[in-house]
C-alpha cells in the first residue's frame, strides 16, 4: 500500500492524475470508510490543515479538508461559536473533511440540522484530476448545482476533498439535560412524538434503551431551569435535571461512543420513530449495545468484532459501519441497498469520476454482493 | 427536432384534449413567468393531474428529443419556468396533493403542485408548520421551490429549501424514475437529495417529495426600528448578528420601499426613517425575555430613531404586511421592474448599499431595496419603463454591475431565485471553467439530450432558441 501525504493541493491534483485507483483519507478515526483497495494509491489528507478564513462578525469560515475539528471548535469557541450539528470523534481527532466525507453528525444535531445544512462551500479533485469549486464563502447561495451537499456522504468516492466553507451558530451561553424516566420503549417513542411537536426548541432528544430519555436545552442561564423543569413536567413521567460537569461530560462521552464496549464495530443506522420499536427488539433479543439518537432519526449500535458480522440483522433497515476495525476488504454498508436511487448514484459517478479512480458507491452491486458475503 | 404533428399526436394519447392547450390564445398566459421582461411562445401545454402523465409525458419528449419544462405557479423572477420555443411546458398545478402528513415523525409528503402555505396550514393543526417561507408562498407551488431552493425571510435560523427537503421521487429528463433520501433525517449515501434541489429543473421534475415539518414557535417577538439612512441599518443588523443572537429573520426597506409600502397597505413607519430594519425573534415562552432584552439593548444603541415592537400575532401580522406587500408596492411606482438576489457577507452590506445607490444615479434609474438582511441576501429593485426606448437595456446593465459587485465582494450572484434564464451570463463570473464544466458534465449525465428546462443556468445562448425580449411585457406582480 503506498500512501502520499500532500500539503499542497497542486499535489493531489497531480496523484490523482497519475494514479488510476485512488483512496482518499483523513485522520481514519472512521476506519471502516476508508475503503480497501490493493494496487490503490492512498492520500491522507491530514497535512492540507489550517483554517484559512474566519472573521467572526460572518459567522463562516473556510478551513482545508484535513483540520482538525478541535482545532476548529476551539477556533470557534474563543469567539462563541460553534459547529450546531455536533460532530463526533473531535477528541480522537477527526478532521472536518472525514466528517463531511462521512456525513457524520452529534445527538445536537436535532435542532437546527446535519453537516449537510452548515456546509456552504467546497473543493474537490474530481476523478478526471480537475479542481472544481462548488456552492461559496456566504450563508446563502442558489448559484450552480449544490456540490456541497453532494460531498456529504460521498466517502470519498466522488472526490478528494481539498476545502471547505461552514456557516457557524453562536454557542448557546448555557445548557441543561434533562432525563425522563420511562414505562419501556413503546413509553418512550410515545413520548418522543409528543415532544417532537411541542415547541421547546430541543438541542438534542436520544433514547437509552429501553426507556430512558435523554432531552437538552439551552438557553439564557437566567430562566433555563425554569424552562428544563418545564419540558420535564410536560412529558408527564418521571424526570430530573442535570447541570453542570456532568451534563457537559455526558454528551461528550457520546461524541467518542465511550457507551460502547472497547472491541466493537459501530453502525450508524438511520431510522424513524416508527421502525423504532422494531429494531429495538431485534437488537435487544441478541444483546447487542445501542443508543437512539435525534428523535429516533438514527440509532447507534456497537457489533462486538468477535460476532460474525453476517447475524447482523436491522429488521429490514440499512446500516453502515462507521468506527471499528478495518473491514479487511468487506464492504461498510449492511444491509438492503437503496435501490431506487441506484440510476441517480451511477450518473453522478459516471459524470465526476467516469474512469472509477475511487471506490465504487453504496448502491454499485459489487459493494452490495459485498455486503452479503 | 420531431414534427410537431407527431408530437401532439403523442400527447393527445396521454392527455384529454381539454387538458392540452395549443391555441395561441391558449399559450399566451404560459409564455411568461415573473421575470415579465422575456416571453416565448411555447408548442403546447400539458395540464398532468398525475405522476403518471407526467412520466409519461416526460418519455415522450425524450423519444422525440422536445424540450419541456416543468412550471408550478410561474412565480420565477429568474425566468425558471420561460417556455422553451418548439418545447413543451409540463404544468403541475394539478398535482396539488398532500400524500401525507405524519405528526409524529414530523414529515408531509406532497405532490410538486401543492402551494407552499398550504402545507403549513395542513400541519398547524398539530402545531407543526413548514419553515421556508418565500414571499409568494401563498401562490409558489412546493415543485418550484425545490427547483430553485427558494429562501425567504426565516431562512437565517431555520435555512432554506433544501434544508427541509428529506426525500424525494423524480422522474429523470431520460424518463426513469428515482427515488432519493428517505423519511429520516440521517442517511447513508451521498446527500442525493441535496444535489437535485436547487437544480433548475436540468435533471427532471420531482413528483413526490418528503418535507421535514417543525415546531411553530411558541413566542415570538418582532421590532421594527427606523434609521436615518440604509447603512445606519445595515450596521445594525452586522451588530446583532455580531453579538451572537439568532433572530428568526432581519429584513431591511428602503426609502422606496417604504413610500410603496405605505400607499398600497397604508403601513405605518417612524416618521423621517430613510429605512426601515425589521427584527424577529422567536423562541420558547420562558426564553424569550432574555433575548427581547438584548435585542432592545442592540437596537438603542444602533441609532434608531424610531420604535415599533410587536408581541401579538396582529401586531406581528401588520408589521409583516407591509414587508410582504413591499414588492408588489414597488412594481406599482414603475411600469417594470427587474430584481436581483445577490448576496454579499453581511459585514459589507453598508458598502453594497453605498455603491447601488452610485450606480442608481450613473444609470438614471430608481433602485429599490427590500432585503433578507440578515443573509446578506440583496433585493435590489431596478425600475424601468419599458417603452422608453434603451431602458430595459440600461436597466438590465445596471443588475449586472450589481450582480458583479456581489462577486467582487466574495458572494453569491443569487441567494434563492436560482440563475434561471436572467444570470445566465453570469455563472462563468463567479465560477471557474472547470467548475462550470462539473455541472455540465452532471447535467448531461442526467439529461443526455439537455431537454429538461434548456436554457437555464448554463451561458450558452444558443440553447435558448428564439426567446426575445417581449416589447412591452404585461406587469404581472411578484408577491
Amino acid at each position: 500500500m503506498t500512501t502520499v501525504s500532500p500539503d499542497r493541493i497542486e499535489d493531489v491534483v497531480a496523484a490523482v492524475r497519475e494514479h488510476s485507483r485512488v483512496v482518499a483519507h483523513g485522520a481514519r478515526t472512521k476506519a471502516p470508510l476508508v475503503a480497501e483497495e490493493p494496487g490503490a494509491l492512498y492520500i491522507d489528507t491530514t497535512r492540507l490543515r489550517g483554517v484559512v478564513e474566519y472573521d467572526p462578525g460572518e459567522f463562516t469560515f473556510t478551513a482545508l479538508a484535513g483540520t482538525p475539528l478541535s482545532e476548529i471548535q476551539a477556533l470557534l469557541a474563543e469567539n462563541g461559536q460553534h459547529l450546531p450539528f455536533d460532530p463526533p470523534l473531535a477528541c480522537a481527532g477527526a478532521t472536518l473533511g472525514g466528517t463531511v466525507a462521512a456525513a457524520i453528525n452529534g445527538s445536537g444535531r436535532l435542532r437546527f440540522g446535519g453537516v449537510r445544512d452548515f456546509v456552504i462551500g467546497v473543493r474537490f479533485v474530481d476523478g478526471t484530476g480537475k479542481l472544481v469549486r462548488g456552492g461559496g464563502k456566504v450563508v446563502k447561495n442558489a448559484a450552480g448545482f449544490d456540490l456541497p451537499k453532494l460531498m456529504v456522504g460521498s466517502l470519498g468516492r466522488l472526490g478528494v476533498l481539498i476545502e471547505l466553507s461552514f456557516k457557524v451558530f453562536p454557542a448557546p451561553p448555557a445548557w441543561r439535560t434533562i432525563r425522563v424516566k420511562c414505562a419501556g420503549v413503546e413509553d418512550a417513542v410515545t413520548v418522543m412524538a409528543e415532544l417532537g411537536r411541542r415547541p421547546f426548541d430541543l438541542e438534542a432528544l436520544d433514547l437509552e434503551p429501553p426507556g430512558t430519555l435523554v432531552l437538552r436545552v439551552s438557553g439564557d442561564e437566567a430562566m433555563l431551569d425554569v424552562h428544563a423543569a418545564r419540558v420535564g413536567a410536560a412529558t408527564g413521567r418521571p424526570f430530573e435535571v442535570v447541570a453542570g460537569a456532568d451534563e457537559e461530560g455526558y454528551w461528550q462521552g457520546l461524541r467518542d461512543f465511550a457507551w460502547a464496549p472497547q472491541e466493537c464495530w459501530i453502525a450508524k443506522v438511520p431510522l424513524t420513530l416508527r421502525r423504532l420499536p422494531e429494531l429495538e427488539r431485534v437488537l435487544a433479543a441478541r444483546d447487542i449495545a445501542r443508543r437512539y439518537a435525534v428523535a429516533g432519526n438514527v440509532a447507534w449500535l456497537a457489533w462486538p468484532v468477535e460476532r460474525p458480522r453476517t447475524e447482523l440483522d436491522l429488521a429490514g433497515l440499512s446500516g453502515l459501519f462507521v468506527r471499528g476495525p478495518a473491514l479487511d476488504g468487506a464492504s461498510p454498508w449492511i444491509g438492503p441497498t437503496n435501490v431506487g436511487a441506484a440510476i441517480f448514484a451511477r450518473r453522478v459517478k459516471d459524470a465526476l469520476d467516469p474512469d472509477g479512480r475511487f471506490p465504487p458507491l453504496v448502491p454499485d452491486v459489487r459493494a452490495v454482493s459485498a455486503a452479503a458475503s | 427536432m420531431a414534427p410537431i404533428n407527431e408530437l401532439i399526436r403523442g400527447l393527445r394519447a396521454i392527455v384529454p384534449e381539454r387538458r392540452l392547450l395549443l391555441g395561441r390564445a391558449q399559450l399566451a398566459a404560459y409564455e411568461s413567468d415573473a421575470l415579465t421582461a422575456f416571453a416565448v411562445s411555447p408548442t403546447a401545454v400539458v395540464l398532468a393531474e398525475s405522476a403518471d402523465e407526467v412520466i409519461r409525458t416526460v418519455r415522450l419528449c425524450h423519444d422525440l428529443g422536445v424540450p419541456f419544462v416543468p412550471r408550478g405557479s410561474g412565480t420565477s423572477l429568474s425566468g425558471g419556468s420561460l417556455p422553451i420555443e418548439g418545447g413543451v411546458i409540463i404544468a403541475l398545478n394539478r398535482l396539488n396533493r398532500i400524500l401525507e402528513l405524519d405528526p409524529d415523525r414530523r414529515i408531509a409528503v406532497v405532490e410538486p403542485g401543492v402551494i407552499n402555505l398550504h402545507v403549513s396550514r395542513a400541519a398547524a393543526p398539530y402545531g407543526l408548520h413548514y419553515a421556508p417561507d418565500p414571499s409568494s408562498q401563498q401562490v409558489c407551488t412546493i415543485g418550484g421551490n425545490i427547483g430553485f431552493n427558494s429562501g425567504g425571510a426565516h431562512c437565517l435560523k431555520y435555512g432554506m429549501t433544501a434544508n427541509h427537503v428529506l426525500g424525494l421521487k423524480a422522474v429523470l429528463a431520460t424518463g426513469e424514475v428515482v427515488e432519493l433520501g428517505g423519511d429520516s433525517l440521517e442517511t447513508i449515501e451521498p446527500d442525493w437529495t441535496g444535489l437535485f434541489v436547487g437544480s433548475e429543473g436540468l435533471f427532471g421534475i420531482a413528483l413526490e417529495i418528503t418535507l421535514r415539518l417543525l415546531p411553530i414557535a411558541e413566542s415570538s417577538y418582532t421590532i421594527l426600528a427606523g434609521y436615518d439612512t440604509v447603512e445606519a441599518a445595515g450596521e445594525a443588523v452586522a451588530r446583532i448578528v455580531a453579538a451572537g443572537l439568532l433572530p428568526a429573520a432581519m429584513e431591511i426597506m428602503d426609502a422606496i420601499a417604504i413610500e410603496a409600502a405605505t400607499a398600497a397597505v397604508h403601513a405605518e413607519y417612524p416618521p423621517g426613517a430613510e429605512a426601515v430594519l425589521i427584527v424577529e425573534l422567536e423562541a420558547p415562552r420562558d426564553l424569550l425575555e432574555a433575548e427581547r432584552r438584548r435585542l432592545d439593548d442592540l437596537i438603542r444603541e444602533s441609532g434608531a430613531i424610531g420604535v415599533h415592537t410587536a408581541t401579538s400575532p396582529e401586531e406581528r401580522a401588520a408589521i409583516w404586511r407591509g414587508r410582504k406587500s413591499a414588492f408588489s408596492a414597488v412594481g406599482r411606482l414603475s411600469p417594470d421592474y427587474l430584481v436581483q438576489d445577490g448576496v454579499v457577507p453581511r459585514s459589507r452590506l453598508g458598502y453594497a448599499l453605498r455603491r447601488i445607490v452610485e450606480l442608481s444615479r450613473e444609470y438614471g434609474l430608481r433602485v429599490a431595496n427590500v432585503f433578507h438582511a440578515g443573509d446578506g441576501n440583496l433585493h435590489p429593485l431596478i425600475l424601468y419603463d419599458g417603452q422608453r426606448e434603451g431602458e430595459f437595456e440600461r436597466a438590465e446593465a445596471l443588475a449586472g454591475r450589481i450582480l458583479d459587485l456581489c462577486i467582487e465582494l466574495g458572494g453569491s450572484i443569487t441567494g434563492e431565485h436560482g440563475v434561471g434564464v436572467e444570470k445566465r451570463a453570469f455563472l462563468p463570473r463567479m465560477f471557474a471553467p472547470d467548475d462550470v464544466d462539473a455541472f455540465h458534465r452532471i447535467r448531461l449525465a442526467m439529461d443526455p439530450k439537455q431537454i429538461a428546462n434548456r436554457g437555464k443556468m448554463f451561458p450558452s445562448l444558443r440553447e435558448l432558441g428564439a426567446g426575445s425580449v417581449a416589447e412591452h411585457p404585461p406587469m404581472v406582480e411578484a408577491l
